[in-house]
């Protein structure tokens, strides 16, 4: 993996990278790859995947009233909070 | 034997009899933690002031007739464990301040039993790591030696049983999270079947993996907690809807006739030989105990940490996504938009959780998906019907839990392969989800712990356990405490 792929794939993953990891990580994530790929001489052919290791039906919990999180208490961790609301910087650009 | 070694069942019997009560159990924790803490570094929060509360309400319990045994009993639990009121880091800097407003699933059924949180340990950041020191605020020691890790992402755990700074703790164990850490410090762990314990409130690493369960002192213990944190939940979709057996009631004393498994590709070249003798000892006495031990191939075993990593990598990168510095947690003080605020907020994540989080992003993108994500899942398939057949034959499967014993600090952390590569013996029961159990097998020429894991079929935790106890009541293994000394005040 290029230093330039791995700065697109930090965008994606919204990850801020220091200079340190910037010099790091493109050899080490290299590494990995190349001992994962490992996988492609197994033949796979006809096998479903598994996604969770155990089935479980899906169920519907009963429709019953419960108290819910207080407001406050919801709302207490929030870094900006104004109003009931978590505040962030500007989404929508002005004109 | 000081009150803060004892087991839970040895407790139990002082505490019904009324011969101790709560509090001075827990006195005799704290002034161990006192004692010790400093040096070996367990715990990230110690909630003093509510555990003697909660010690107080235990003992009014158990003077009006409550029967749990796990009343009155300290316990130890890791930071990734939502706790209402009491600071929840998962070691990370991005939680630093969070106080969740509730109780995880697995806390709330120990605090309604009368159990006593002691505190918050320590764990490698949101549980990625071996050795605990991925957490962003300090290394835990291992107490047998504090030049060594106490194993990892559990290490808080473990050292603070280890240590007698607990009775017993909870863990949690994505790819041999509760088992290495335990195998590391001489105490006992278990990885419950996928579902049988519920994860509500437990932060999320990689949910198809992830497994809560006990660490403690001996099989015992480890059946007891086991039995007040199993059973289904429906705040967890994935939890187990079944009865619930008596685990203790399985601690039978007898094996005879149960036919134990010994794969051939998991005693290989990569395991120490000391790890190694301290097995086919173990075998060896199982045998003397009336069980037959037949080697067995887990063929697909070799792809195991290729698997694991491409599914775990994948699911801690949507999972970990929630901590954008939106509606709790740090986020950076100055940010133009909301774009570069979450760039600028997760930059402060540790490198482990980064790798992981950009590996992940990398193996589900368009055009990797199917190379990597998919492939990967088709595997695991592959791997649990290996485990489906050997246990046609077997009712339980042993291996060593760790290749080496504890490893010194910054042995492997600079080369992430290397560390990936000695989750080999855990993280196949995680891709399978079936239990798995650490015992204490032996000490190394240097006296450091060794760990026998004994894996079974779905939920059948009963045999797991058995073997688990029979094992350890005939091994005879000397009587050994860690070196970490109290030191006397004066």
């Amino acid at each position: 993996m290029t230093l330039q792929e791995l700065e697109a794939v930090a965008v994606t993953a919204r990850v801020g990278l220091t200079e340190e990891e910037k010099e790091i990580f493109p050899e080490q994530i290299s590494q990995i790859i190349s001992h994962i790929r490992v996988l492609d001489g197994v033949d796979t052919h006809g096998t479903a995947p598994t996604y969770y290791p155990i089935k479980q039906a899906a169920f519907l919990r009963e429709d019953e009233v419960e108290p819910s999180l207080p407001k406050d208490q919801a709302l207490a961790n929030g870094p900006d909070v104004v109003d009931g609301y978590f505040r962030v910087p500007r989404i929508i650009e002005e004109e | 034997m000081q009150l803060n070694e004892m087991s839970i069942h040895q407790l139990r019997e002082l505490l019904r009899a009324g011969e101790v009560s709560s509090r001075e159990i827990l006195e005799a924790v704290f002034a161990k933690i006192d004692a010790v803490e400093g040096e070996v570094g367990a715990y990230l929060t110690l909630c003093y002031d509510e555990a003697f509360a909660q010690a107080q309400r235990a003992d009014e319990m158990l003077a009006a007739g409550e029967t749990s045994p796990l009343c009155g009993i300290p316990i130890a639990v890791k930071d990734n464990f939502s706790t209402a009121g009491v600071r929840t880091t998962c070691a990370s800097r991005l939680l630093e301040n969070y106080i969740p407003p509730y109780d995880a699933s697995a806390v709330a059924r120990l605090k309604q039993v009368g159990a006593v949180l002691v505190g918050k340990t320590n764990l490698d950041e949101f549980g990625l790591g071996s050795s605990t020191e991925n957490s962003q605020f300090h290394c835990t020691r291992n107490p047998w030696d504090l030049s060594r890790v106490p194993g990892g992402s559990s290490g808080g755990s473990a050292a603070a049983v280890a240590a007698g700074e607990a009775a017993a703790a909870l863990g949690t164990d994505t790819g041999g999270s509760i088992r290495q850490p335990a195998a590391f410090c001489g105490i006992v762990g278990l990885k419950p079947t996928y579902g049988l314990v519920p994860r509500y409130g437990v932060v999320a690493a990689a949910d198809s993996m992830d497994h809560i369960g006990p660490m403690t002192r001996d099989v015992r213990d480890a059946a007891l907690v086991l039995q007040a944190i199993a059973g289904w939940d429906p705040k967890d979709p994935t939890s187990a809807r079944r009865d619930i057996p008596d685990y203790e009631a399985a601690l039978t004393g007898n094996i005879k006739g149960l036919v134990v498994g010994l794969p051939q590709e998991l005693m290989g070249d990569a395991l120490d030989p000391e790890v190694r003798e301290a097995v086919f000892g173990a075998a060896n006495l199982l045998e003397s105990l009336g069980a037959s031990v037949e080697e067995i191939s887990l063929p697909h075993v070799e792809y195991a940490i290729a698997t694991f990593y491409i599914i775990v990598s994948a699911e801690i990168s949507s999972n970990l996504a929630r901590f954008d510095g939106v509606r709790y947690g740090y986020r950076v003080a100055e940010a133009e938009d909301t774009v570069s605020m979450f760039i600028k907020t997760r930059e402060a994540l540790g490198q482990e959780a980064k790798r992981r989080i950009l590996m992940g992003t990398y193996f589900l993108q368009a055009g990797n998906y199917e190379t990597y994500y998919l492939k990967a899942l088709k595997v695991r398939t592959l791997i649990k019907e290996d485990f489906e057949k050997a246990f046609q034959r077997c009712h339980v499967i042993i291996s060593p839990t760790t290749p080496t014993a504890a490893f010194a600090f910054g042995h492997k952390t600079r080369t992430p392969v290397t560390m990936y590569q000695s989750d080999i013996y855990t993280c196949t029961a995680n891709l399978a989800g079936i239990p798995a159990l650490t015992v204490p097998c032996g000490y190394t020429q240097e006296g450091l712990p060794i760990g026998l894991q004994i894996m079974g079929k779905p939920f059948d935790e009963p045999a797991v356990l058995r073997v688990g106890h029979a094992y350890e009541q005939h091994a005879g293994l000397p009587l050994r405490q860690p070196q970490t000394e109290v030191k006397t005040n004066g």
